[in-house]
């Protein structure tokens, strides 16, 4: 055949359209039935309106008859979970089945499969994606036990699962935050009494060619960098993190913090993009690295039994002008999705696992601690050194923004690090462009 | 009596199958008549909701109300479903149409046929005929359907989002999303910032195709060519060799390369260091992300070049070379007037299609630089950020779904003239016999 192919492609196209034509009553229903599928999921979503409601004297919400729930979470938490399930199922006859999509991945997926009503009944996410959550219509609020929630969690898990519009939606898990380990083969704890203690201990302990090193972060991230500024008096927002017009990350408080984190250049030799959570981990396990600044999701991995020495931990030690840096707190709550067919059962099962009783199984099985009140009393947790000192540490800790606003912070700061650091600008000038930054993408969003 | 045609098809215009019936198809005439009642039962009960929901995008937007303590959501609208719906249904609508109008043309057929004096097809001679002589578009029509639920309505639906505000603020069901019109264009280009990024991350994904398309065809056809020499002795044993980085997954060995040129930390720079040479910042600085980016990719793809190549080397036939060794020819001249342009005819349509596969790599850099090291002259891209990766941190990221889809736009057109224009020059596409 010498015809042109793609002429040739087209002409057959259209016969066999021609042909279609031919026999085309039941094409046209080979096509139609699509469309049928796709209208009926928010059919099913809009038949999903329960319609009995608690008598307000009981102390649990009735959950719906029939009831069912599937549960969003990490893996780590699936044994906890699963455990916890089925005792919900034998106290009041509710299924749970657990389906393993982490905090960090729970609100997109929620967005799409909610209305398609193919989601969870409740998942978990993180504080600072929470007004995004709203804004997208997926969460419902903590109405039953709001009053519950406030009186017996922290107040600062509970101001951070509360949205900008004042209601309460989230049922805080724990406070996460990050402090200093190390390892007590190589350190001891009059070392991290102050940061210049640090920088001594560093200076003589460092061994570049050994990839020995006195301390270690993971020097891209706004997260762990953060607390030199706002310890310094710095902020990413104004009025407790809710005014995307005022940015206080290029006040003074703010330079002053990252001149200081600057300094740290002396006994930190390396590149931003090489001090990979990665390696600065493994370096920790090896036994090479002293100390180390990292999150509470160590706890579980940091004990003697896995790294074979002893590990300690310490909140942040103040800087040379006297004032602690105060580290940015996330906070991981269930919240009820509003695509829920059962969503009092939701409800109920986010208060079950919530509770002091669970907040103690959660800690054996996973070393989770959860944000409730008075629970560094208990002698479950009291022992655990590094559980203490995180206790500690939670007094001064800020919780992240999470005004939908804030994804810019993340994008501008994340170019301020090599900067400051690798070509060693100007913090003052860095910081103005950052914040400018900021502002334009604050205003293209719009 | 030369007007059968003109009534047939007239009929069949005003009603499916009229033409037909009068043409004495009856069963086939009135099937078409009864999909045609549906067809307008359809459309009538559809129309209003569709039109109404891809051009108002929905008007009711979620909300929560309190009933005593317990809040209740109302459901709204959902623009995005709104829109997927509304766009099934235009192209029902417009199968329809077509169907009426591949029924009038039928029925003129069919007309033109009783002119001429010669007989229809009964409706057992329809049926069989179908399968008997157009068996092929009965088969292919199956792909199609699906060819155009997967490909071409997804494509129309990201084109359509460009023209929306549909970002992380405008986010259904909580929110409705609106057409915007050309504002996304508009800012993409327009604002100094997007534009700048746009033309940085543009330059670079060309620059990134052509090296990384050019270095592995390359560096597949020199191993392929020192693998196949006379002289060479196991030569399985190093084609197998030589495929072992084509056989470990590639994200597997993204992440393991990720960490072999850590610059301060990896094992590349401490054995550099032993032999006193200070290696490059591999990662961090933005010339040497690029060229480790290119060089990790030259070691992912060479092996599938190489295997190519080789296939294509044992296919040339012998007595070419020995002609020319008769003549005196040098190896280089055999190479340039013999191998080359064997391998080129049968590998260039390859070579653009990884060339285009290249403009769309997204494995590579993700997991190598992640798009670092940071530029902070772009707006959310670093500097070994190719278009599909920007595109990923722009709408997974940061939730600018409209401009991720505006620059897939741009990615989709220029993919798709490249290729085209390619395809259409290279020779094998051209001719369908052996090369002269």
């Amino acid at each position: 055949m010498k015809l042109n192919k793609s002429l040739a492609m087209i002409s057959a196209l259209s016969l066999m359209a021609a042909s279609l034509a031919a026999c085309s009553g039941n094409n046209g229903k080979g096509n139609a039935s699509p469309s049928a599928s796709a209208a009926s999921p928010s059919a099913s979503a809009s038949a999903s309106a329960p319609s009995e409601s608690a008598s307000p004297e009981a102390t649990d919400i009735e959950p719906e008859a029939g009831a069912k729930l599937v549960v969003w979470a990490a893996q780590e938490q699936k044994d906890f979970l699963e455990t916890m399930g089925k005792e919900f199922e034998a106290k009041y006859g509710i299924k749970v089945e657990f389906q393993k999509v982490g905090s960090a991945d729970a609100l997109n997926k929620i967005v799409k499969d909610g209305p398609a009503g193919v989601g969870a009944d409740l998942f978990m996410l993180a504080h600072d994606q929470l007004n995004r959550a709203v804004q997208a219509g997926v969460v419902l609020p903590n109405d039953f036990y709001a009053e519950d929630t406030q009186a017996n969690f922290a107040k600062t898990a509970v101001d951070a699962v509360t949205a900008t519009d004042g209601i309460l939606y989230g049922y805080p898990r724990n406070i996460e935050t990050y402090l200093l380990f190390y390892n007590k083969n190589l350190a001891k704890a009059e070392d991290l009494a102050s940061w210049d203690a640090i920088k001594a201990f560093s200076k003589a302990y460092n061994v570049p060619a050994e990839k020995k090193f006195g301390i270690m972060w993971k020097l891209d991230d706004s997260y762990f960098n953060y607390a030199f500024m706002g310890g310094n008096g710095g902020y990413v927002f104004g009025n407790n993190n809710t005014d995307p017009t005022d940015i206080g990350l290029n006040n003074e408080g703010s330079v002053e913090g990252l001149k200081f984190m600057q300094s740290m250049k002396e006994v930190m030799p390396f590149k931003v993009a090489d001090a990979t959570p990665d390696v600065k981990t493994d370096l920790f396990q090896k036994g090479k690295l002293a100390i180390d600044m990292d999150g509470i999701w160590q706890l579980g991995s940091f004990t003697k039994e896995k790294l074979g020495f002893d590990v300690g931990a310490v909140p942040l030690p103040p800087m040379p002008n006297g004032k602690s840096p105060k580290p940015f707190a996330g906070v991981q709550a269930y919240f009820v999705s509003q695509f829920s067919q059962y969503p009092n059962a939701a409800k109920l099962f986010a208060h079950y696992v919530s509770s002091q009783d669970a907040a103690i199984k959660m800690y054996q099985m996973s070393g989770v601690v959860s944000a409730r009140n008075g629970l560094d009393q208990d002698p479950a947790l009291k022992d655990n050194e590094l559980v203490a000192a995180f206790v500690e540490q939670f007094k001064n800790v800020e919780a992240m923004p999470s005004i939908a606003e804030t994804a810019s912070f993340w994008t501008a700061m994340g170019a301020v690090y090599p900067q400051i650091w690798d070509n060693n600008a100007d913090v003052k000038a860095t910081l103005d462009k950052a914040v400018s930054d900021m502002k334009t993408l604050i205003q293209q969003a719009k | 009596m030369r007007q059968h045609r003109i009534t047939a098809a007239t009929l069949s215009a005003v009603f499916m199958g009229l033409g037909q019936i009068y043409n004495r198809q009856y069963v086939k005439g009135s099937a078409f008549a009864a999909f045609y009642a549906f067809a307008v039962y359809f459309t009538i009960a559809n129309w209003h909701h569709a039109i109404w929901g891809i051009t108002t995008l929905g008007e009711t937007q979620q909300k929560l109300v309190l009933v005593g303590k317990i809040y209740k959501p109302v459901k709204g609208d959902h623009s995005i479903f709104l829109m997927i719906e509304g766009l099934i249904m235009l192209f029902i609508f417009a199968l329809f149409a077509y169907l009426l109008v591949m029924n009038a043309i039928d029925a003129y057929r069919g007309g033109k046929l009783r002119d001429e004096g010669k007989k229809l097809n009964n409706i057992k001679q329809t049926l069989r005929y179908i399968p008997d002589k157009k068996f092929a578009h009965l088969i292919i029509t199956i792909p199609l359907v699906f060819v155009f639920f997967f490909s071409v309505l997804p494509i129309i639906f990201s084109v359509m989002i460009a023209f929306t505000n549909y970002n992380n603020t405008h986010e259904p069901p909580g929110k409705l999303v609106d057409w915007q019109g050309f504002r996304a264009f508009k800012d993409l280009f327009s604002l100094s910032q997007w534009a700048h990024t746009f033309f940085g991350v543009f330059t670079w994904t060309m620059t990134w195709a052509v090296l990384s398309t050019f270095t592995t065809f390359f560096g597949g056809f020199a191993v392929a060519l020192l693998v196949q020499q006379k002289g060479i002795r196991f030569k399985s044993f190093f084609r197998a060799i030589y495929m072992v980085p084509f056989a470990i997954p590639a994200f597997l060995s993204l992440l393991i390369m990720r960490n072999l040129f850590n610059a301060q930390f990896g094992p590349i720079n401490s054995t550099l260091l032993k032999f006193g040479i200070v290696g490059p910042e591999w990662l961090s600085d933005p010339f040497w992300a690029k060229a480790t980016i290119v060089i990790v990719n030259l070691w992912l793809g060479f092996p599938l070049s190489m295997l190519l190549i080789i296939g294509i080397l044992t296919t040339i036939p012998r007595d070419l070379y020995e002609a020319s060794e008769v003549d005196g020819a040098s190896a280089f001249y055999k190479f340039r007037k013999i191998t080359f342009p064997s391998v080129m005819f049968s590998l260039s349509p390859i070579l653009i299609g990884q060339f285009a596969g290249n403009i769309n790599n997204f494995n590579v850099i993700f997991l190598l630089s992640g798009g670092g090291p940071t530029n902070s002259e772009y707006q959310f891209a670093g500097h070994t950020d190719i278009l599909i990766t920007w595109l990923y941190s722009l709408s997974i990221t940061n939730g600018r779904y409209n401009f991720a889809a505006v620059i897939s736009i741009f990615l989709f057109i220029i993919i798709a003239l490249f290729a085209l224009f390619s395809f259409r020059r290279t020779r094998s596409f051209r001719e369908d016999d052996l090369l002269r």
